[in-house]
C-alpha cells in the first residue's frame, strides 16, 4: 500500500460490492437508453451520458461516457435543487433542464433527473445527460454561429417535466413546438425517461436489501474513495504554479493569429494534494458562440484530475474535490448571459484541457503530454437530394490527432480528451446522401516530431454530387499547433478548403458558416496532428 | 463391429488447463467414455489426439468422426501469432483499419491502448477502383492496376491477404477479380475476400472481419491440416469443427473461414446447455461456465442460444478495454469477465479489497496448487474455507496444498486488513460473486430480459462451487447441474447442427421491393449455402430459414427478423417491422419510411443425438461423510459431503451441503434444496421459494 488506508465505516466487502454495482447500473440505463432511442445521433455517435448522484446533487457513479457531459452534471443537478429544494421531490417526478445559466453547458444538452427515495427522504438521483440533434434556433441542428444564446434555441431553466410519473403536458408542448422533427424527440425523450426509471428502479433495490443509512453511507464512501485516490496522485506531483497561455483560432466572427482577444491564461497551483485553477488574464467572452459556461470550463479541469489519477479512478465527485478553479466572470471561461455558448462544448473544453497540460508539463512525470487536436471537429451539411427526391441534414464529428508521452506516440486519428463520439460508417452516409467520400486517411507526417511522435491527424475529402449542398465548420488549430512535450515539436495545424469543380481552391478558415458546395466541388478536411513528446 | 464403430464420434475441448475429451455411441445415443488429461499448448492437437488415441486403445473400437472445439485461433490473434498479413483496398481507404470508429474505449487514460491494426500501414495497399453504394461502377479496375497490386504484393513476401473494397457487397466483381489474380500468382498465399467472409456494409467493421480471416488463416490451416492427417492415420475419417454461432463445419469449410471459430471453445458449452435444456424441459437458460482464469454467461430461449450479430475479439487486455477485433458474423451472445478459480484478491493503494481480472492462470495457478503461486485467488478461498479439501479436487495429478492457501491469503488479505482468515476468504468469494452476478444480470436484464424466468445452468470447474451464490444474488430461482460439469463442453461438441450463417446487404426503402426482388435475393444467399453444405458430410435434410434485417430510416440500429413463407415482398417485410418496434418499444412512426438493411439465411442441417444418456457411474473414492467448513463468521459448521456417485434419482438434501463430483464441487447453500432428476442433473431451488 502506498497511501494511508481508506477509513471506512460500511463493512468492507459490501462496500466494494455496491461501489461496483452503481456502475453497473449506469452502464444499464445507457442500454436502456440507445437501444429505445430514435436519432442516429444518440443510438449511434452515443452523445449521451448517465450518472447516479446523492442527494446535495453530487455525483457518485457514472457511466464510461462522455466527459464533458459528466463532469458538468453536478453544476445541472445544483441548478435543479437550488430552484426544487429536496422537501418539493415527490417520487416518480422529473427535472428537466438545459439553460447555460443555470448549471447546464450548452443548449443542445438535455439534463433530466429523477429522484430515489428511502425511508428518511430523497437519498439521492438518476439523472440523464443526451445531446439532442436539435433544440430549435437559427438553423438545423441547433449549432449555428450567433451572437447571443437566445438565438441557439430553446432555452430551458429547471422546470419539473413529471409529477409522480405523469408528464405535464403543458410543458411537453411548449418544448415539442419549438424543436425541429418534433416526433422524434418526443421518442428520444420517452428513451431518456426509462433511462432514468430504470436507474431508480435498480437503486431502489439496493435500498431494499442492504437499508437506507447502509447505501448513503455508501455514496459518500464513494467519492472519499476517488477523492483519496486523485490526492494521492497529486501529492506525487512537484509543488509550485505552473503558467501557460494560448489562443484559440476564431469565434465565427473574427480570427485570432496570436495578437488578437481570444486568449486563454492559465496558473495552475499545486500545494500538497490540492490543485487551484486560476484563470486570470483569460480574455472577455466572445461575441460568438466559444465562450464556456463555468460548469463547461470546471469539466475541463476535472477531466485534468481524474488524468493525472491515472486513468482507474471512478469518476464522481469526489475526484474532484482537491480541484478549486478561478474564472473571471465575464470572461471565454466563465461567461455571463447573453453570451452564446454552443462550441464551448466542442471547442473551448478541449483547448482548456491542452492549456492545463502545457502549463503542468514542468512537473508533470517525464514531462508530460503533447497537446491534442483540440475539437470534436463538426461538419455539417444539408440540402435537396435530388436523387431520392428529400432533404437531408448529417452533423458529424472528426478525429484528431492525440498528444505523445513518455508512454509511447499519441493516438491517431480518434477523439480525444473530452469528447468520445463515433464516426459514421462511409458505406452508411453514401447510402443516404448526395455525397461521395473520396478520401477517409491519416494525415502522414501530421504527428509533431520527437522520441515519440505526436497522433495523426485526419483528412476526409467529401463531393458533392447535388448542386446547392450547404455546409458549416467548427473546428480548431487551424492557426494555433498542438504544443509538444519535453523537447518534442509541435503538431501539424487543421486545414480546410473547398476545391472547385473546375480546379480553383478556396481556402476555409476553422469557423466557417453557410458555405455552398455545386456538383462536383470537393470540400477538403484535415484535423490537427498531436504534439510530439522527447527530443 | 465396423458398422457400429463409424457411429463413435469423440468429442474433443481443449482448455487452457486440461484436454476433455468423450466418446459418444451416436447410434445409441450413449456416452461410453470420458477422460481429462493435461493440455499441450504448444500443439493443443498433440493432446487430443493422446485423448483418441487412448479411447481407442482401451476399447478397441474405431471412431467414425472427431468433433473438436479449438481455441488455435482465439490464442494467434490474442498473442499477435498470426500470419505477416497485406490489406488491399479501395484508393483513399488504406487507414479505415486504424481509424475504427474514432471513439476510445477508456475515458481518463492519458496514454490509451487501442488494438493495434492487424496489417500494419507499410502493408495496407490502395487499388484506383471504385464501387458506388448501388453498385453502380465509378472507377474501373484495371488489369495494369491488378498486376500492379500483384507486384506489390509478391515484394512485400506476405502469407496472406486480405481484400476488402468500399461498397463491394452491393457489386463483388473488383474483389473477385483481384483474389483471382492474386491466387493464381501467388499460390501459396491465404486469399480472403471480404464480399465472401461476409457481405454486409459498413466498412470498418467488414474490413476488421476480413483482416482477422486472413490473419489467422494460414495458422488455422496448419492446425486443422496436421489434426485431420493424424486423424486419417488412425482411420478417423472425418473432422468436425465447433463454429461460433454453435453450429458445426468441416475442416475444409473451417480452413476457408477460420474468423468465424474464435469463439469455437466457448460456444460448444452453450450448445451443451441448450441440448440439455430441450431434453430435459429448461427452454430458458442461463448457460454459466466457470473455469480457471474466466467466466461465460450465455442466454438460451426457448432452446436455443441467443446470437449476438457481431463481437469483439480480444478486447480485455488485462482486464482493460482496449476496443477489440469487430467481427461481423452471428455468434453465441457471450459474455465473458475476467473472473475464475485464478482470479487475483488483492488490497489497492488506499486498502480496498478487489479480486480480479488478473490471473494466476493455470501456471503457476493458485498458492493451494503448489507450483510456485505467490497471489491469493478464488480458489485458495474456496480451500481456507473448506469448500475443497486436499481429496476432493478430481483431477489426477492435483494435491491440495491448504497450508499454503491459508499462508497466502494471511500475508496478503487478512493481516494487512487486520481481519481474520475466514473473514478474508469469505469476503475474496463475496465479490467474486458479485462481479458474477453482474455478469448475468448483463446477459438478462440489459438485453430486456427477466432473470427470474430462467434456470441458471452451472459448468465448468467451478460453475457449481458459485452459481448458487449468483442465483440467490440475480434472483434466479433454479440451479442446474448436468452430469460431469466438468466435461460439459467436451459433450457440447458433439451435438451441434451443421449451421452457416449468409448474409446480404440490400440497404434500400423496404416498400419498392417486390416479391421478385426478394426472392432473388435469397435465391443468391441459397446458392452460396449449396456451395458451403456440398462440402459437409450431412446426412440429414438441409433447412434454410430466412431472415431480415429492418430499421426506420434514419436509425442506425436494425432489428433481425424472422420471415414466414407468406412474407414474400417488402410491404409485407414493413408490416412485421412495425409490429414488432410497437411490441417492443410501445410506439410506432407512421410517417417514417422503413428500410431493410440485410438479408440473412441460416442454413443446416440437425444433429443426430439430442441429448446422450451418461457414461454408467463408477462408485469408488470416499463415500458420504461430514466436513468442517467455516462461514465468514469465522465459525466452523460440519456440513454433509456427498459424491455424487452416491446419489440415487429422486433423492433430495437440505443445505448447506458439498457433493462432489469429477472435476467440479457443487455448493448447495442454507436455506436451499438439491434434487436428483431421473436423468442425472440435479435441481437446486431455495426452500422458501416452493
Amino acid at each position: 500500500m502506498n497511501d494511508a488506508p481508506l477509513e471506512l465505516e460500511s463493512d468492507a466487502v459490501t462496500f466494494e460490492v455496491v461501489r461496483g454495482g452503481l456502475v453497473a447500473i449506469c452502464e444499464e440505463m445507457r442500454t436502456v437508453m440507445t437501444s429505445a432511442a430514435f436519432s442516429p445521433l444518440l443510438s449511434l455517435s452515443s452523445d449521451l451520458s448517465c450518472a447516479l448522484l446523492d442527494q446535495y446533487g453530487d455525483v457518485v457513479a457514472q457511466g464510461n461516457d462522455i466527459p464533458v457531459h459528466l463532469g458538468a452534471m453536478p453544476f445541472s443537478a445544483k441548478g435543479m435543487l437550488a430552484r426544487f429544494p429536496l422537501d418539493e421531490w415527490r417520487p416518480g417526478d422529473a427535472v428537466l433542464a438545459n439553460d447555460p445559466y443555470s448549471g447546464g453547458s450548452h443548449l443542445p444538452d438535455m439534463t433530466l433527473m429523477t429522484p430515489i427515495f428511502d425511508d428518511a427522504g430523497v437519498l439521492g438521483f438518476a439523472a440523464s445527460r443526451v445531446h439532442w440533434p436539435d433544440i430549435g434556433g437559427a438553423s438545423p441542428g441547433s449549432s449555428a454561429v450567433t451572437d447571443e444564446i437566445v438565438k441557439e434555441g430553446l432555452r430551458i431553466p429547471p422546470v419539473r417535466v413529471l409529477r409522480a410519473g405523469v408528464m405535464d403536458e403543458g410543458v411537453a408542448t411548449l418544448l415539442f413546438a419549438n424543436v425541429r422533427v418534433a416526433e422524434d424527440r418526443r421518442g428520444d425523450f420517452q428513451a431518456q425517461i426509462a433511462c432514468n426509471r430504470r436507474g431508480v428502479e435498480r437503486v431502489e433495490a439496493l435500498v431494499a436489501r442492504y437499508g437506507g443509512p447502509a447505501i448513503r453511507r455508501i455514496l459518500a464512501e464513494t467519492q472519499t474513495y476517488s477523492e483519496r485516490l486523485v490526492e494521492a496522485a497529486l501529492a506525487r506531483i512537484a509543488d509550485g504554479t505552473y503558467a501557460a497561455r494560448q489562443h484559440l483560432d476564431g469565434d465565427g466572427y473574427i480570427e485570432d493569429r496570436g495578437d488578437g482577444p481570444l486568449v486563454l491564461a492559465v496558473a495552475v497551483t499545486k500545494r500538497g494534494r490540492r490543485l487551484e485553477i486560476d484563470f486570470a488574464g483569460t480574455g472577455p467572452q466572445a461575441r460568438g458562440p466559444i465562450n464556456a459556461p463555468i460548469s463547461v470550463t470546471a469539466s475541463a479541469c476535472y477531466y485534468l484530475a481524474l488524468a493525472l489519477g491515472g486513468g482507474d479512478v471512478p469518476p464522481n465527485s469526489g475526484a474532484y474535490r482537491p480541484v478549486l478553479v478561478h474564472a473571471p466572470a465575464g470572461s471565454l471561461v466563465n461567461c455571463v448571459h447573453p453570451a452564446p455558448v454552443v462550441s464551448g462544448n466542442t471547442e473551448m473544453s478541449n483547448r482548456l484541457v491542452d492549456l492545463m497540460f502545457e502549463a503542468l508539463a514542468p512537473a508533470m512525470a517525464a514531462g508530460g503530454i503533447g497537446g491534442s487536436y483540440g475539437t470534436a471537429g463538426v461538419f455539417a451539411l444539408g440540402g435537396h437530394d435530388t436523387h431520392r427526391d428529400r432533404r437531408f441534414v448529417h452533423l458529424e464529428t472528426i478525429g484528431g490527432g492525440m498528444g505523445a508521452s513518455a508512454a509511447g506516440p499519441g493516438l491517431d486519428g480518434h477523439r480525444t480528451h473530452m469528447g468520445n463520439t463515433m464516426n459514421l460508417p462511409i458505406e452508411a452516409s453514401e447510402a443516404a446522401m448526395p455525397l461521395l467520400i473520396e478520401r477517409y486517411e491519416l494525415v502522414e507526417d501530421s504527428g509533431g516530431t520527437g522520441r515519440h511522435r505526436g497522433g495523426l491527424g485526419v483528412r476526409r475529402v467529401l463531393r458533392a454530387l447535388d448542386d446547392g449542398i450547404s455546409f458549416s465548420l467548427l473546428f480548431e488549430r487551424a492557426l494555433h499547433a498542438a504544443h509538444g512535450a519535453a523537447g518534442g515539436a509541435p503538431g501539424r495545424t487543421a486545414r480546410f478548403h473547398v476545391e472547385r469543380a473546375d480546379g480553383r481552391i478556396e481556402p476555409l478558415s476553422s469557423k466557417t458558416e453557410a458555405g455552398r458546395l455545386e456538383a462536383g466541388d470537393r470540400l477538403w478536411l484535415e484535423t490537427a496532428g498531436g504534439g510530439g513528446w522527447g527530443r | 463391429m465396423t458398422d457400429h464403430a463409424a457411429d463413435i464420434l469423440l468429442g474433443i475441448d481443449v482448455g487452457g488447463t486440461f484436454t476433455d475429451v468423450v466418446a459418444l455411441d451416436a447410434g445409441a445415443g450413449r456416452i461410453v467414455g470420458t477422460f481429462k488429461l493435461p493440455s499441450t499448448p504448444a500443439d493443443p492437437s498433440a493432446g487430443a489426439l493422446a485423448g483418441a488415441a487412448r479411447f481407442l486403445a482401451r476399447t478397441g473400437l474405431a471412431a467414425g468422426a472427431v468433433h473438436h472445439g479449438t481455441t488455435v485461433c482465439t490464442n494467434a490473434l490474442i498473442e499477435k501469432r498470426g500470419a505477416r498479413t497485406a490489406l488491399v483496398t479501395t484508393e483513399g481507404f488504406r487507414d479505415v483499419l486504424a481509424l475504427r470508429r474514432q471513439a476510445r474505449p477508456r475515458l481518463y487514460d492519458l496514454a490509451p491502448e487501442i488494438s493495434p491494426p492487424l496489417v500494419p500501414r507499410a502493408r495496407r495497399l490502395e487499388v484506383a477502383e471504385r464501387t458506388a453504394h448501388d453498385g453502380e461502377t465509378l472507377v474501373p479496375l484495371h488489369k495494369a492496376e491488378i498486376e500492379r497490386i500483384v507486384g506489390e504484393l509478391r515484394a512485400l513476401d506476405v502469407e496472406a491477404v486480405a481484400i476488402s473494397l468500399l461498397h463491394a457487397y452491393a457489386d463483388d466483381g473488383h474483389e473477385r477479380a483481384l483474389e483471382a489474380a492474386i491466387a493464381e500468382a501467388l499460390p501459396d498465399v491465404f486469399v480472403s475476400r471480404a464480399s465472401d467472409v461476409t457481405a454486409e456494409f459498413r466498412e470498418f467493421e467488414r474490413t476488421s472481419t476480413v483482416a482477422v480471416n486472413a490473419y489467422i488463416g494460414p495458422r488455422a490451416a496448419a492446425y486443422l491440416g496436421r489434426l485431420g492427417d493424424a486423424l486419417a492415420a488412425r482411420d478417423i475419417p472425418r473432422l468436425a469443427i465447433v463454429k461460433s454461432n454453435g453450429g458445426l463445419t468441416s475442416a475444409a469449410n473451417a480452413r476457408r473461414y477460420p474468423v468465424h471459430l474464435i469463439e469455437s471453445g466457448p460456444a460448444a458449452g452453450v450448445i451443451a446447455s441448450a441440448a440439455l435444456g430441450r431434453t430435459e424441459g429448461f427452454g430458458d437458460l442461463i448457460a454459466f461456465d466457470m473455469g480457471g482464469t474466466t467466466a461465460k454467461v450465455g442466454v438460451i430461449q426457448d432452446g436455443r442460444p441467443r446470437l449476438a450479430p457481431e463481437f469483439l475479439a480480444d478486447r480485455l487486455v488485462d482486464g482493460r478495454d482496449v476496443g477489440g477485433y469487430p467481427i461481423k458474423s452471428p455468434v453465441i451472445d457471450l459474455i465473458e469477465i475476467g473472473a475464475g478459480g485464478g482470479s487475483i484478491a488483492r488490497l489497492d493503494s488506499l486498502g480496498v479489497l478487489k479480486v480480479g481480472p488478473e490471473s494466476a492462470g493455470a501456471d503457476p495457478g493458485p498458492a493451494c496448487w503448489g507450483r510456485g503461486g505467490g497471489a491469493a485467488t478464488v480458489t485458495d478461498a474456496h480451500v481456507v474455507l473448506g469448500h475443497i479439501a486436499a481429496d476432493g479436487y478430481g483431477a489426477e495429478d492435483l494435491s491440495i496444498d491448504a497450508e499454503a492457501a491459508r499462508r497466502v491469503i494471511a500475508q496478503t488479505v487478512a493481516d494487512p486488513l487486520g481481519w481474520p482468515l475466514e473473514r478474508a476468504a469469505a469476503g475474496i468469494l463475496t465479490l467474486a460473486d458479485a462481479n458474477m452476478a453482474e455478469m448475468v444480470r448483463l446477459a438478462t436484464l440489459r438485453r430486456g430480459l427477466d432473470p427470474r424466468d430462467f434456470a441458471l445452468l452451472a459448468f465448468g470447474g467451478g460453475g457449481a462451487l458459485h452459481g448458487p451464490a449468483i442465483a440467490r444474488e440475480v434472483g434466479v430461482p433454479r440451479i442446474v447441474v448436468p452430469p460431469v460439469p466438468g466435461l460439459f463442453s467436451a459433450v457440447g461438441t458433439l451435438l451441434g447442427d451443421v449451421r452457416h450463417d449468409l448474409v446480404q446487404t440490400v440497404l434500400t426503402r423496404a416498400q419498392g421491393v417486390d416479391a421478385a426482388a426478394l426472392t432473388a435475393g435469397f435465391a443468391g444467399l441459397e446458392d452460396r449455402a449449396h456451395a458451403l453444405l456440398a462440402a459437409e458430410a450431412t446426412a440429414g435434410e438441409s433447412r434454410f430459414e430466412r431472415q431480415a434485417d429492418l430499421r426506420f430510416e434514419g436509425q442506425m440500429f436494425e432489428k433481425t427478423l424472422p420471415l414466414g413463407p407468406e412474407d414474400r415482398d417488402g410491404e409485407a417485410l414493413e408490416r412485421l417491422f412495425r409490429q414488432a418496434y410497437v411490441a417492443e418499444y410501445g410506439y410506432d412512426l407512421p410517417g417514417q419510411p422503413v428500410e431493410l438493411v440485410n438479408l440473412r439465411l441460416v442454413a443446416g442441417c440437425p444433429a443426430a443425438v439430442a441429448w446422450p444418456a451418461p457414461a454408467a457411474g463408477e462408485v469408488s473414492g470416499p463415500g458420504r461423510r461430514r466436513r468442517a467448513v467455516a462461514g465468514a463468521d469465522g465459525i466452523r459448521r460440519e456440513i454433509e459431503v456427498v459424491p455424487r456417485a452416491t446419489i440415487r434419482p429422486g433423492e433430495h438434501f437440505a443445505g448447506p451441503l458439498l457433493i462432489e463430483d469429477f472435476g467440479a464441487t457443487i455448493r448447495v447453500l442454507a436455506g436451499q434444496r438439491v434434487t436428483a432428476g431421473t436423468s442425472g442433473v440435479l435441481v437446486i431451488e431455495e426452500e422458501d421459494a416452493r
